[in-house]
């Protein structure tokens, strides 16, 4: 299997995964991006996020229809992702894709014992 | 009113999702149990809330040359259109067993993420 095709097939499980949960498709990527597309590891987390932007884009343009939401009640929310994204650029040249890792783990577990308990 | 201590959380679990590292997952915990938002309202929320630090994060990562866009683009593409395809097929699934068994993936995976060593030097 070439590299294009390996990207696809972790792209395609990312949006299936984010069209039926809502959510998880970074969690599914960054393993498989690691493990079975081989990505260097200074790029997993980048390409993670760039791979989900579209993805999330579209699975809000489907769920749009399904809530009450107004653009109002989620600008709190958008603000504090605007600052927290600022932030996040800062913080990437000082934090090792190693404790990146373990971060994430420690994420996981949380969503994982979350998942299994609701 | 405007709520600051909001904007603040969102702050904090915005790097994190910057970072790549799943901010959202805590978010949604955040709208659920302690904003008593209702499931389907905190999946958008967060789905939304998303879009800000990815953006940003990924225009810093293309500057920095941390993309590889080629790789990326299949990807992407597949991602959209299976996200749309599955947005759309599972509205009235109940999704409680596959939850739980993404659970068990997610706890695979979270050992073997703390376990992470540095890659040797290709």
């Amino acid at each position: 299997m070439n590299s294009r095709t390996r990207f696809m097939v972790t792209g395609l499980a990312a949006g299936i995964v984010t069209g039926i949960l809502g959510s998880g498709g970074g969690i599914i990527l960054v393993p498989l991006l690691a493990s079975f597309c081989k990505e260097d590891e200074d790029r997993i987390f980048p390409c993670s996020l760039s791979i989900m932007l579209p993805i999330c884009l579209c699975s809000l343009m489907i769920q749009k229809r399904q809530v009450s939401v107004s653009f109002l009640e989620a600008l709190p929310y958008l603000l504090g992702g605007l600052i927290g994204g600022i932030l996040s650029v800062i913080a990437a040249k000082r934090v090792s894709p190693v404790w990146l890792h373990r971060l994430f783990g420690c994420i996981l577990l949380w969503s994982g014992f979350k998942c299994l308990i609701s | 009113m405007f709520d600051f201590l909001t904007v603040i959380v969102s702050a904090l679990l915005g790097i994190l999702s910057g970072l790549g590292v799943g901010g959202g997952s805590l978010l949604i915990v955040w709208l659920t149990l302690v904003q008593g938002a209702a499931y389907s309202d905190a999946k958008f929320i967060n789905l939304l809330f998303f879009l800000p630090p990815a953006l940003i994060s990924s225009i810093a990562n293309l500057i920095r040359k941390k993309l590889p866009i080629k790789s990326i683009l299949p990807a992407a593409l597949a991602g959209s259109l299976s996200a749309i395809a599955f947005s759309l097929l599972s509205g009235g699934w109940d999704v409680g067993i596959l939850r739980k068994l993404f659970g068990g993936l997610l706890l695979y995976t979270a050992f073997r993420e703390i376990r992470y060593k540095k890659q040797a030097a290709k």
